[in-house]
Formats: structure tokens, sequence, C-alpha cells
């Protein structure tokens, strides 16, 4: 083993890593080289200093501060949940089934045409349908952040989204002051894959969004709905000063799998 | 009894058993928290950092899909870090200098060695001063490290060995 060797070898050494013929050569040299074994000494004094380092204790306040943000996502996870299950629409749905029971019920003594009390059943799921966007669209605009998220999640479950409701969750990606409202909006207006109007606001966020968070998320959601438009705005956000390097990484990564 | 692994908890988490968290934050504050305060040298902001990683982690919980729980966390450490580092920046260039002063509550080495060892990781680029903290500081492992950072072990280990050389010979030489 010569002194280069020897040089690569010292922390695998000092690690326990190498492996036992190569311990006995680097021994062997050690006991020869003057210089080697200054290294050596050298190598051990600076891990005798990494040992040295403190590791401090943080104050109480970031155990507490932790246990407040847990018990709030808690709290938020049960609202969230229990409003899933209450919705009113689901009420509607069931005042509708039953109203529809009647009217079969009269439709098998009266003998009359079943097309009218389809027609009818129809038009309550719609008018059931409006109410639903109403509430939704109003909680929305509510003062309470959490308030807009959840009415951003009811969201996920239409099918069939109109211009009013795209429109009312993009100004909420491109226009609420809360961080978490306009993630919760990306990732709505995301699952609305054959909306151009939903993609055309997420394009236009990757524009405007300053926080690196929603910018990655942004990408992501570019990225899976294969939206090549994104690879403009994704390259001038690329060769931005200001754009964090982690971000950029995903850019590179997001751009070679729409190219 | 057989303690519950990291990953196991986690997914727990993903799936919606939020209070399994303060389990996690219990094995791995401590660490995240020093791993910061070696980076920046201010207690107050890494407390907040450190808060802001738990509270990232739980908010994207479900973009966990299983890999190893310390590369994971560490990698949003990473990342707040790095939006910390952007932040300073900017505040930097609207800031005059001189006006800043000395750090608050910045933490002091306990021996004149140490504080040598902490003037010297200053004349490392950020990337070798993380790398250096993260392995021989936090004693996360190379893989777990190559994990983090989209690497492999062997390309993250011969980068570690170069920057540890590179300490030894600026810290000697300037002794
Ligand atoms: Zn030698």
């Amino acid at each position: 083993m010569d002194c280069k060797q020897f040089e690569n070898n010292i922390l695998d050494y000092l690690d326990g890593s190498l492996a036992e013929a190569e311990k006995q050569r680097f021994k062997a040299h050690l006991q020869s080289c003057a210089s080697c074994q200054a290294e050596l000494e050298a190598q051990q004094k600076l891990m005798t200093l990494f040992g040295q380092v403190p590791q401090e204790t943080p104050s109480d306040r970031l155990r507490d501060g932790f246990l407040d943000m847990l018990a709030e996502e808690q709290q938020a996870q049960v609202v969230h949940m229990a409003h899933k299950k209450e919705f009113p629409w689901k009420t509607a749905f069931q005042i509708a089934a039953s109203i529809a029971l009647v009217m079969g019920g009269f439709f098998l003594g009266g003998l009359r045409s079943g097309d009218t009390s389809q027609e009818q059943i129809s038009a309550l799921q719609q008018e059931s349908k409006v109410l639903k966007q109403q509430m939704m669209l109003a909680l929305m605009e509510n003062r309470s952040p959490s308030k807009r998220i959840q009415a951003v999640n009811y969201t996920e479950e239409i099918a069939q989204p109109d211009a009013t409701l795209i429109k009312a969750l993009a100004d909420r990606l491109l226009y609420d002051a809360n961080s978490n409202v306009r993630l919760a909006a990306a990732e709505a207006l995301g699952n609305f894959k054959s909306s151009q109007q939903a993609r055309a606001a997420l394009i236009e966020a990757l524009n405007t969004e300053k926080d690196p968070s929603l910018q990655i998320e942004l990408i992501g959601i570019l990225v899976r709905l294969q939206e090549k438009r994104a690879l403009e705005p994704m390259k001038k956000l690329l060769e931005t000063q200001e754009t964090p390097i982690y971000v950029k990484e995903q850019l590179n990564n997001g751009i070679t799998q729409l190219i | 009894m057989q303690t519950r692994s990291d990953e196991d908890i986690m997914m727990a988490v993903a799936q919606g058993e939020l209070q399994l968290m303060a389990e996690l934050f219990e094995r791995y504050h401590k660490r995240i928290y020093n791993f910061l305060l070696q980076m920046v040298g201010d207690r107050a902001v890494c407390e907040d950092l450190t808060q802001n990683v738990f509270y990232k982690a739980i908010k994207y919980k479900h973009s966990y899909r299983g890999g190893k729980f310390v590369s994971w966390i560490f990698r949003i450490a990473r990342n707040n870090l790095a939006d910390h580092f952007e932040k300073q920046k900017r505040l930097n260039q609207n800031i005059d200098v001189e006006a800043l002063g000395e750090r608050p509550e910045s933490v002091q080495a306990p021996n004149e060695e140490v504080a040598h060892l902490y003037q010297v990781m200053e004349r490392l680029d950020v990337a070798e001063k993380e790398l250096i903290i993260m392995h021989r500081l936090q004693g996360i492992s190379y893989e777990d490290i190559a994990e983090m950072t989209g690497s492999t072990a062997g390309a993250v280990k011969v980068k570690a060995h170069r920057v540890v050389k590179k300490l030894r010979k600026i810290y000697f030489e300037s002794a």
C-alpha cells in the first residue's frame, strides 16, 4: 500500500469498514510511514471534534407548538369528515328518492306513463345539484381558510363541473391569500382532467405563484396532465434566479417528461 | 415488545391516524433541530423551522410512499432550509449588512477547537457542509442520504470522503 492508497483508506479504517486483508496492509504501511501516521492522527482528532459538537435540546416552545398544531390538524380532519357525511345534498337526494317512491306508487296505482315520473325525479336531482353548488360557492368566500379549504374539497365529488365552479376554484388558486387554500384549489383543478378552463388556470398559476411548495405541486399536476402548454412557464421559472434549487430539480425532471 | 418502525407509523399517519405523528416527532425532532441549528446557528429560527418541517409532513402526508422515513423527513427539512436561505438572501439585499450585527442567541462552541471547527466549516459550500452535518454529526447513513437526494450510496460516500479530507486539510493548515 502506498501513501495515496493509505490516504483513501483512512476514513474506512476509522469507520471500521475496511476488509481484514486491507486492514493488515493499512497497518503495515502505518508502521513504516511517519507522514501517514500524522495524517491518521489528524483525522482521528477531527473525528473527536465531530463528537464534541453539542447536540442541544430545543426549548419547550417547540413541542408545545407542535402539539397545538397537531391538535388543530386533527380538529380540521374531524370537521372535514363530519361535513362530508352530513352535507345537505345527501339529504336532498334522500328526499328526492322518497318522493320518487311515492310517485312510483302513484304511477303503479294510476297507470301513468313512466317517463313523466322519471322526468320529475331528474328535475329534483337537478335542483339539489344547484343547491349543492350554491352552498359550495358561498363557502368558498368564507373568511376562515379552513372553511374555504372544505368548500374546495367538496368539489371532488362533482364529476361534471360547470364554468362557474371552475372559475371559483381558479379564483382561489390565483388570488387566495392562504397558501393551503391555493394548494387545495390546485389539487381540485388537477382532478378535472378534461376541462380546458381548469388547465388554463393551473398554467396561469405557474406564472404567478411565488411559494416554492406550491410551485412544486403545480409542476407535478401539470406533468401528470401531460400539459405541454406548461413547458413555457416551466422554462421561464427555470431561468428565474430566485427559483430555489429543489424547484429547479423538479422543473428539469418535469420538462423531460413533457418534451 | 417490538418497537413499531418509523415507516409503519408514517404509513398509518398518511392514512389519517394523525395522532401517531406525535411519536415520530419524539423520535426525530431533536435530530432535525440540531441539523438545522448546525446549519443556521440561530435557536429561535431553528425551532420555527423544525415545527414547520412537521407541519409540512402532516400537510403532505399523502406524498409519503413508504420509503425510508428518515430520508423523507430530512428531505422536507432540507427544502425548508433552502427556503430559509433564499429568504435570508432576499432580505439581505434590502438591508444594510452592517446594521444586522450579531445573530441573536447564536450558538457558542464548547471550546476553542470546536470554535475553530465551526469557522472551518463555514469555508465549505452549503452542500458540502450539509453533507458533513448529516452524515458525521447526525449519523445519517450514506444509503439514507442517497435516497433523500436521489443519488447512490457509493456516490454519496465518495463525495463525503472528499469533503472530510478537504475539511481536515483546511482545519490543520489554519490551526
Ligand atoms: Zn505513507
